[in-house]
């Protein structure tokens, strides 16, 4: 399978508390990359391969701000550039690795991979679920599988009367395809209202809510780019007050066929209560290890290939949503005019 | 059970982002053009988008246009367009000129592209009268990229031509060329030779467009991009190549419904209860853009190109018919 990630989009590289004083190796879109903190706490981000002999600058040490390779010793500086050779008095002129922009928002560090000049043009996208209001924990995962089936995934929820009945809510027996989906440019929101049903166990247990009556939920996801996913699931209290919790989930391809998952589980309610938020992790990383094992299965028996090749039904509308503006974003970056740099859908075989 | 749901799942409504926005400012760009500054009510981010893209602004019910955005992708926290007040209005730009001010509430559709920049070593940008707009975040990518860019600006007044001072700044890459002072744009300077390491990017008035269209000609096929402001002139068709009547298979809704003489695909499979987009109806905003997955369509509209047309593989349902007996679309 070729690489079917734009370069040009800001991905999480690391969660904050992965990058410190060691040097961190990461692939990320298939390319070598260290990451480690200054010591003024500036996180720093380059190529991971020394500009003399291709060794990991990972496998060498830091010295201050400066990473120095582990085989000749030669020191580069935070913007990737050569600052000293041991064995000779003077640098040889533009010796330099890739240095990476970077942007820390905790819990993530987002980095730009795409073409050099560029990164100014965009940010990494606003997460209102990370900020205040909300309490929130996270962990990340490798997964053996395209980055594209993770996202799509999570835009079809109708898996999760097969693959999660427990934490259902019970008396759901399907669910609307998806009621709403609403598309811009770079983005794809999907709404679904679920009529009144009673509380599944979790969430009984989470919100404190009385078990003896129905609650009406609003589930919605929105496809922010090909770095993150976000959906939420907000149970209506009755008396106005609203449950609300969403993952947030940051899908950094490492090669075209693994896949880097940030997963964070945010809630809106009883924020100071950690026990209520630890046991909300511990279901919800219970699910995404499923979810995970599903999809790595995928990838081994077939790859993301044959799933676009796969039969389309209603619940796929969102799905198609997101793979036409990736495959504009494709289209772009590759200068490509034939196939259309406009969406052309992936067709039923 | 108490509370067993059934829903059916061919109840899915597609539509594109609405928001309403307020208008944050206001000011006269040049003769009869107005700049809108669009900003969200509580203050949060606006949604991405990149250069070339448009959004549509919900006037009233019965009044909807399409609007390039000229400010940078880079700031979320704002959406500028430029608008012309056009003599020959069917009442937007009135609209907008006479009733759009600071502080005014606007719906707010989009963003979308029908005109993305696709990645090149070298641009040629040409914009005649308004058509500028687009072309503005365009040279900023350009230049945020290292490309090579230069643009050729027509108008018919240095006095009507929107950002032909901040342009003129920019140095030998921006050719103003005022009606009154230059005559007509001379293509031939920036066209005459076909370049296989240039893309065109062409935005303005219908003769401006066609004129383009004829100096290209001989240019690499995919080397031109152009947006219309307008729908684009009837092409003589070959008589007899559109139905009178077809049949359509929405394939993933199990849907089929016959298209009738005086009615789009579009209305007929809206009216049969499958969510579709749809914005200008006239096959120019791109939004009904439908993958084709069976049987050859006749295209009316004025966003794909001719390459686009040939591989027949999607098409504007809002103007776009059909050649053969039977589509199959994929909704």
């Amino acid at each position: 399978m070729s690489a079917n990630y734009p370069r040009n989009c800001w991905y999480v590289a690391a969660r904050s508390e992965e990058v410190g004083r060691e040097l961190l190796a990461r692939r990320l879109l298939d390319l070598p990359v260290v990451l480690y903190r200054e010591e003024s706490g500036m996180v720093v981000a380059l190529q991971d391969r020394c500009a003399h002999r291709a060794y990991p600058l990972s496998k060498g040490r830091l010295d201050g701000d400066r990473v120095v390779c582990g085989y000749h010793g030669f020191e580069y500086d935070s913007s990737g550039r050569c600052v000293r050779v041991p064995s000779q008095p003077n640098v040889a002129y533009g010796v330099c690795v890739r240095a990476f922009p970077i942007r820390e928002h905790p819990p993530f560090v987002w980095i730009w991979l795409g073409a050099p000049g560029q990164s100014g043009l965009s940010g990494p996208p606003f997460l209102p679920w990370l900020g205040e209001g909300w309490a929130s924990s996270g962990t990340w995962v490798d997964v053996t599988a395209n980055y594209m089936l993770v996202h799509e995934h999570y835009v079809d929820l109708t898996h999760i009367l097969e693959m999660h009945r427990a934490e259902t809510p019970p008396g759901l027996d399907s669910l609307p395809a998806l009621d709403r989906i609403s598309v811009s440019e770079t983005s794809v929101t999907f709404t679904r209202d679920l009529p009144p049903a009673a509380l599944a166990d979790w969430e009984a247990e989470a919100t404190a809510l009385p078990r003896d009556r129905d609650y009406t939920r609003r589930y919605k996801g929105t496809f922010l780019s090909p770095a993150i996913t976000v959906e939420s699931w907000a149970i209506d209290g009755g008396d106005g007050s609203t449950y609300e919790q969403a993952r947030v989930q940051a899908v950094t391809p490492e090669s075209p066929t693994r896949t880097h998952l940030f997963w964070q589980f945010a809630r809106n309610y009883e924020t100071e209560r950690e026990l209520v938020g630890r046991y909300l992790h511990g279901v919800f990383e219970a699910i995404m290890r499923q979810d995970i094992a599903v999809l790595e299965t995928i990838e081994a028996q077939a790859g993301y290939g044959q799933v676009v090749r796969g039969a389309h039904v209603s619940a796929d509308a969102g799905v198609l949503k997101v793979r036409s503006i990736v495959a504009a974003m494709l289209a772009r970056e590759t200068g490509s005019v034939s196939p259309p740099a406009r969406f052309a859908p992936f067709p039923v075989a | 059970m108490s509370a067993t749901a059934q829903i059916q799942a061919t109840n899915v409504s597609v539509s594109e982002l609405e928001i309403e926005l307020v208008i944050s400012g206001r000011e006269d760009l040049a003769q009869d053009v107005v700049a809108l500054t669009f900003a969200h009510p509580d203050g949060h981010p606006l949604p991405g988008w990149t250069p070339g893209a448009h959004i549509d602004l919900i006037l009233d019910a019965s009044l909807t246009r399409q609007y390039s955005l000229c400010s940078s992708p880079a700031d979320t926290s704002l959406w500028r367009i430029g608008v012309l007040r056009d003599p020959g209005s069917r009442g937007g730009s009135d609209f907008i000129h006479d009733r759009l001010h600071e502080g005014t509430s606007v719906l707010v559709r989009g963003p979308r592209n029908n005109f993305p920049l696709v990645s090149s070593p070298r641009y040629q940008f040409i914009a005649g009268g308004i058509g500028i707009t687009p072309i503005l975040p365009m040279i900023e990518f350009a230049q945020a990229a290292g490309a090579e860019w230069h643009l050729l600006y027509g108008g018919r007044r240095r006095d009507s031509m929107a950002f032909a001072g901040s342009l003129s700044s920019m140095g030998d890459q921006v050719a103003i060329c005022p009606q009154d002072e230059t005559g007509l744009l001379e293509l031939a300077s920036v066209l005459g030779a076909p370049r296989d390491d240039t893309l065109v990017y062409c935005c303005g008035p219908e003769a401006l467009l066609g004129a383009v269209e004829k100096a290209c000609s001989t240019w690499p096929s995919g080397a031109l991009h152009i947006e219309r402001f307008s729908a684009k002139p009837v092409v003589d068709e070959p008589s007899g190549a559109a139905l009178e009547t077809f049949e359509v298979v929405c394939q993933r809704s199990g849907v089929t419904v016959t298209v009738p003489t005086g009615k789009s695909v579009l209305d007929v499979i809206d009216e049969a209860g499958v969510s579709v987009l749809g914005s200008c109806y006239e096959g120019i905003c791109g939004s009904c853009e439908t993958a084709v997955l069976q049987g050859t369509p006749l295209h009316r509209d004025s966003v794909l190109t001719d390459e686009e047309r040939e591989a027949n593989d999607v098409m504007m349902i809002c103007v776009s018919r059909s050649c053969s007996e039977r589509l199959v679309l994929d909704l």
